[in-house]
């Protein structure tokens, strides 16, 4: 027993190296720009599939696989840097998690890349040459390689402290990482030493892809199925701490190791599968972490920003011609059944669901300014207690007010525990929870159905029709998006706008910030609970899906290239996105590549999102 | 702000509207027949890029002998984004819009089964070509959904056959944590159990689907000290799987039991690293010699310059299925699509199939068979095909599970 | 000291690790009082302010606010107990504008973001006479549709000023008010929020750099070296002080009081 949780432990670790190994580069990106990288896990995957390739044109041998490690990190660097140039480096400016949407735009076209590059076939990876043997330790094999990564971890741990503490780039990367601000004063070139950043951190994801390939085939889905990961070793080791990272990456895979190796376990007549929890190990681990230290294991109270370093725009009352608008927008939509196919119907009955979402969320990041990488959560929940509530016999009506009302307690619950952190932080938890939601959804057979989902969660013969729903679905997101907008104005809303602006100046002005902050998490998490449970009949079943973190995804890419600053960019970034990617998906096989370099574009073209940058275009117009 | 958002709603607006406008006309009765095809191709291209080309190569063929009934088939395909939501909405655009006869296609069960509510639902016939969830035609089970492929119960029932000669008594379990692999292992547990009272299951692994911790799993389940091991993991897993199995010595003297481990789509990227002497289901298309795999064979190979996959011969043998009951029906009328589809018979390549009307299942086998490694790539050898009625509960059994369903 | 002082800090003590940044400190601010701290760098006042301000928890000590304890207590509690503040750094709330900015103090003041029915309406506080006197009481009617964001040091300090009054407090805590603007734009500001809290009966305590602003203004003067009260008196007295003057020598060569 001993000699196997000893082994479990090696397992663990030669796992934690070569995610820390990944983590390490997002980690160093994450604090000096400030980016939140989710091309990160597509740098992965490229540093696999170009090891293979280089593999093969070195001859293959022990310079085909170290020398094709090294150009695989190379390669990778040449195509971070060459993101950082050409993307992001013209957005740096743009309002915080941006960047994030042109990321995921970058994603999507190296997907593609790679399929159409290297084929839908999974590639075995070449053995380290001389470490494919195992040793055996207490009767028990432990491959050679895995000893090799137990070396290689704390190896590149100090090499990188090295780097960072005794050289006088790692002095500039340092100083950014702790005030950008006072970096910039004190004549630190930034775009260089962004570019370079970058770089090194494409480096080390490509190096690690290149790296874990004699334990993991090259396949299409490398590059997500590691990103969550290492955004949670990033966090929970705190951000910007290198060597906290190390410490989270061991913590997450000897936590998953140890369970595997407790497998299924009797303890105390209840029989446990600990092998099944390793479907979410990361973020139970995450949000024990968080819940106990907010700011990671070795994370430190991010320094105080100083002067206006994040400003948001006005929201101003919205004049009577807004309105008018709104009121002509609607009822041109409530015409269109008489002039659309059915399918436009369908189209709009998920439009309107989306943009509910998208509104939810836009409550919490653009008045709250509190970001929610989670928000397929109360989606999700939304859905499921109307589904459960419809199988049990409840009409339509109650099932709505019952997915409603599970969302707006989930999201009560979340909102209470995740507001103990804050920032990332907190972004980071409502994921966790989010996942842990998943899961549960997942394993819950007799409630939920598990995988599978539930079926035949229909209307009532009344709204069977599709124009018939689809103008109920108007109706209720129209209502509410009305609520909404005018919520902005009410003292809630200003309240709420207050405690993002300046916390402490709230705080004397006797605003309640948690309390206030907890409102926007119920009344966020009620929108998209009756989202969810408005598109789950529209749909007639449901999966953990609707809780996945795709869906929290798309929220906020829709969110963000609308525009998070206005009432109606949520609206419009719902609008845009889904009928993009619905006309793309049919236009071309190569949908994926085109819709993330639209992406790329629309970020480029509307840093502010579309509402907020063609606002700002009209604004100055009228100026001059 | 306002300006940009009745600019941009008006624009968008307008776009939805012209795509209105260019709906088909009236069906003419010289006019193809329209198929609606969606699967997670982006999710899944593994599988699905073979599956794609089968597909291909059977329209192909059935338009060149003159299609149905003198009228041509053509095929709309949508990818579903591997997703329940999307997938509803894309058979939606396909029944709505593009006026489609039937659906077919899915790979995942979980959108298998949303499709299939839709199904229902709308009152259009939908061919599952590959989700293997029993309850796609069983539990959940529709008067409109009807399933090609051998099923989950139906593949383990396959094993179970070999499993049960060898008489081990401890036994391993591995498998990827969803319905598909929980399944696969409930009906392994409980088909062994009662042909072989007495057997243990010392250890049991369930994984995150694409994420196997291969060396801890593998540790793991040579600690319990198993006789033998049944896998229900695939692709990305086994390959993990499989390494560090061999690295560890976890497979020596253990007898191993693989579900679809012989399918080249999961057996090919292991090329020499293949096992030797695993149990599994697969298809092995380089050796099958009977005149109707020839000549698939055969003509896959001269459009695609390329050898099938199994995905292949899902694709191809789904298309034929829709051809045979577009044929039957006369017309492609629903009511007698549904009509024509119980008791269908279908020629594939592995040979004739039947659809029950019993429940929807086709009777289309698998081949079982023992893993090898020939010239550098894995192969399958002593096999054998396992026609799908053989592998099918009592009728009894299936109704009752179908009881829910109608 | 009367028990019903605005104001009264009784032995604080503060250690940050090993260093004792305050050590002993007691005084009392009257109703209506305006009291100056000050001190050269690194001599407790910050640290004093932020005890008596509720950011920090003394070691030591008691805080009483009209006879009541308020020691340890958060900013909420002392906002509702007739404290306001203002911060070193300007703190306003930067996408609104200048009237939406005092407006959510009103607000804030007058029913809170909850009290039904207003919670529901379009905020009232917007139009009420008193974010309107407000307003005019700190100059600032022509500039009160300008967003925040957009306005000049000294315009946002002005703002701040209107905001922390619109609770009426009877204290104000004012921290470095005149930090960081020109000399006459300081001498401006400190006149106007000491006329508008002597018309509004509010005593502030304040700490202070500019000793101009400190001998002008201040009834009376609060000296703090190396954590400890070393002195305290009319302006007169103080500037007339030795030992104050060798405080201020002894520490920064530019630090003589004018």
């Amino acid at each position: 027993m001993l000699a196997s949780l000893l082994i479990q432990t090696l397992n663990g670790l030669a796992s934690a190296s070569l995610l820390f190994l990944v983590a390490l580069g997002l980690s160093l990106i994450f604090g000096v720009t400030r980016i939140v990288n989710f091309a990160h896990g597509s740098f992965y995957m490229l540093g696999a599939y170009i090891a293979i390739s280089a593999n093969a044109w070195l001859g293959g041998g022990a310079l085909g696989f170290w020398g094709g490690a090294v150009v695989a990190a190379l390669a990778v660097a040449a195509i971070g840097l060459a993101m950082e140039l050409t993307i992001l480096r013209r957005i740096y400016r743009a309002p915080e998690l941006l960047q994030l949407v042109a990321t995921f735009g970058v994603v999507l076209i190296v997907k593609d890349a790679v399929l159409a590059a290297w084929g839908p076939e999974d590639i075995l990876g070449p053995r380290a040459p001389g470490l494919t043997g195992s040793l055996t330790i207490l009767g028990k094999q432990l491959p050679t390689y895995d000893a090799f990564l137990l070396v290689i971890g704390p190896a590149m741990l100090g090499g990188v402290w090295w780097l960072l503490n005794r050289t006088a780039w790692g002095l500039r990367v340092r100083a950014a990482t702790e005030d950008r601000e006072m970096a910039a004063a004190l004549g630190i070139d930034q775009a260089l030493l962004f570019s370079s950043v970058l770089a090194l951190g494409a480096f080390l994801a490509g190096l690690a892809g290149a790296l874990a390939l004699p334990r993991e085939p090259a396949s299409l889905g490398m590059d997500l199925s590691i990103i969550a990961d290492v955004f949670v070793v990033t966090v929970v080791g705190g951000l910007g701490s290198i060597p906290g990272a190390y410490l989270a990456a061991v913590l997450i895979s000897v936590v998953k190791a140890w369970c595997i190796g407790l497998g299924t376990t009797t303890i105390a007549g209840v029989t446990i599968s600990f092998s099944k929890l390793t479907l979410v190990a990361e973020f139970v681990v995450m949000a024990a972490v968080l819940l106990a230290r907010p700011h990671g294991l070795l994370g430190s109270e991010p320094a105080v920003q100083r002067g206006a370093a994040t400003t948001f725009a006005p929201l101003p009352i919205p004049s009577r011609s807004f309105w008018a608008k709104g009121a002509s927008a609607l009822a041109l939509l409530l015409l269109l059944p008489l002039i659309v196919d059915r399918y436009n119907l369908v189209l709009l009955t998920d439009i309107a669901a989306f943009a509910l979402v998208a509104a939810s969320l836009a409550i919490l990041m653009g008045w709250g300014g509190m970001a929610s990488f989670g928000h397929a959560a109360y989606f999700g929940a939304g859905a499921y207690g109307a589904a459960l509530a419809s199988l049990a016999g409840l009409p339509f009506a109650a099932a709505l007010l019952v997915g409603l009302a599970v969302a707006a307690l989930l999201a009560a619950l979340i909102g209470r525990l995740a507001l103990e952190a804050s920032g990332i932080s907190l972004a980071m938890l409502t994921l966790a929870f989010a996942q842990i939601l998943w899961a549960v959804a997942f394993q819950w057979d007799e409630v939920t159905g598990g995988s599978n989902g539930l079926v035949g969660i229909w209307p009532p013969t009344l709204l069977a029709e599709k124009w018939a729903y689809y103008l109920l679905a108007i109706s209720f997101a129209a209502a509410v998006m009305a609520a909404i907008w005018h919520l902005a104005h009410t003292p809630i809303g200003y309240a709420l706008r207050a405690t993002r602006d300046h916390a402490r100046r709230a705080e004397a002005s006797g605003l309640d910030i948690k309390g206030i902050r907890l409102a926007a998490f119920v009344l966020s998490g009620s929108v998209a609970g009756l989202a969810g449970a408005l598109l789950v009949f529209s749909k007639g079943s449901l999966s953990p899906d609707a809780l996945a973190i795709p869906r929290s995804v798309d929220a906020l890419v829709m969110v963000l290239l609308g525009g998070v600053e206005t009432l109606a960019g949520p609206v419009v970034g719902a609008f845009v996105f889904t009928l993009l990617s619905d006309w793309l998906t049919r236009a071309t096989p190569y949908w994926q590549a085109v819709l993330g370099m639209t992406i790329v574009v629309l970020t480029l073209v509307f840093p502010r999102g579309i509402t907020g940058t063609i606002g700002g275009w009209l604004a100055e117009r009228r100026r001059q | 702000m306002n300006l940009a958002f009745s600019a941009v709603f008006g624009l968008a607006l307008a776009s939805a509207v012209a795509g209105a406008s260019v709906l088909p006309s009236r069906v003419a009765a010289q006019e193809p027949i329209r198929i609606g095809e969606l699967n997670s191709y982006k999710a899944i291209p593994a599988f699905l890029e073979p599956y794609k080309k089968g597909w291909e190569l059977a329209v192909e063929e059935i338009n060149a002998a003159g299609g149905i009934n003198g009228r041509k088939l053509e095929v709309i395909s949508r990818d579903d984004n591997a997703s329940p939501g999307d997938a509803v909405r894309v058979a939606e655009e396909l029944v709505s819009r593009e006026k489609v006869a039937l659906l077919t296609g899915g790979f995942l069960s979980h959108v298998g089964l949303a499709i299939s509510s839709f199904a229902k639902q709308q009152k259009v016939v939908f061919i599952a070509a590959e989700p293997l969830t029993d309850k796609l035609v069983w539990e959940n089970g529709n008067a409109y959904t009807f399933r090609l492929r051998a099923s989950t119960y139906m593949q383990v029932n396959m094993l179970v056959e070999e499993a049960v000669k060898l008489g081990k008594k401890r036994w391993a379990l591995v498998y990827p944590n969803y319905e598909y692999g929980q399944s696969a292992v409930a009906s392994f547990k409980q088909l062994m159990q009662a042909r072989q009272p007495g057997i243990e299951f010392v250890a049991e692994q369930a994984s995150p689907l694409g994420k196997i911790e291969a060396g801890a799993v593998a540790q793991a389940i040579a600690d319990a000290k198993p006789d033998a091991i049944f896998n229900v993991t695939f692709g990305p897993d086994l390959q993990k799987f499989v390494r560090e199995g061999t690295t560890r010595g976890l497979f020596t003297n253990v007898a191993v039991f693989s579900l679809l481990g012989g399918e080249p789509e999961y057996l090919d990227p292991l090329k020499d690293e293949a096992p030797v002497g695993w149990y599994v289901t697969g298809y092995p298309w380089d050796q099958i010699k009977t005149p109707e795999h020839d000549a698939f064979l055969k003509a896959y190979r001269a459009k695609w310059n390329d050898y099938p996959r199994l995905g292949s011969v899902v694709g191809y043998a789904a298309l034929y299925t829709v051809a045979e009951a577009l044929k039957k029906a006369g017309s492609p009328d629903t009511d007698k699509l549904r009509e024509a589809m119980a008791g269908l018979e279908v020629g594939t390549p592995f040979g004739k199939v039947v659809y029950r009307a019993l429940d929807h299942q086709s009777t289309m086998g698998a081949y079982v068979g023992r893993t090898g490694v020939r010239e550098g790539r894995g192969v399958m050898v002593d096999w054998r095909y396992e026609p799908g009625e053989k592998h099918l509960p009592p009728d009894a059994e299936v109704k009752a599970r179908r009881a829910s369903a109608n | 000291m009367s028990m019903n002082g605005a104001l009264e800090v009784d032995a604080l003590e503060k250690s940050f690790g090993g260093f004792r940044a305050v050590s002993g400190v007691s005084f009392a601010v009257a109703q209506g009082e305006i009291v100056a701290l000050i001190g050269p760098n690194g001599a407790g006042k910050t640290t004093t302010f932020n005890l008596v301000n509720g950011q920090l928890r003394p070691d030591r000590g008691r805080v009483r606010l009209e006879g009541a304890d308020v020691t340890g207590l958060g900013a909420r509690e002392l906002w509702r107990r007739g404290v306001a503040r203002t911060f070193q750094i300007t703190a306003t709330f930067t996408s609104m504008t200048v009237r939406e900015t005092v407006a959510v103090g009103v607000m804030a003041a007058q029913a809170g973001p909850w009290r039904l029915p207003g919670a529901l309406r379009r905020m009232g506080a917007l139009d009420v006479p008193e974010t309107r006197s407000l307003i005019t009481d700190v100059g600032l009617d022509a500039l009160a549709e300008r967003v925040c964001g957009t306005l000049a040091y000294g315009d946002l300090k002005r703002v701040e000023l209107a905001m922390a009054l619109a609770s009426r407090p009877r204290l104000l805590l004012m921290d470095e008010p005149t930090a960081g603007m020109a000399a006459a734009e300081r001498e401006a500001l400190m006149a106007l929020a000491v006329r508008i809290a002597r018309a509004r009966r509010a005593a502030i305590f304040f700490t202070e750099h500019d000793m101009g602003v400190v001998f002008r203004h201040a009834e009376r003067v609060l000296v703090m070296s190396r954590g400890e009260l070393v002195a305290a008196g009319t302006p007169a007295e103080i500037r007339k002080s030795p030992l104050v003057r060798e405080v201020y020598l002894g520490h920064a060569a530019s630090g003589e009081p004018e």
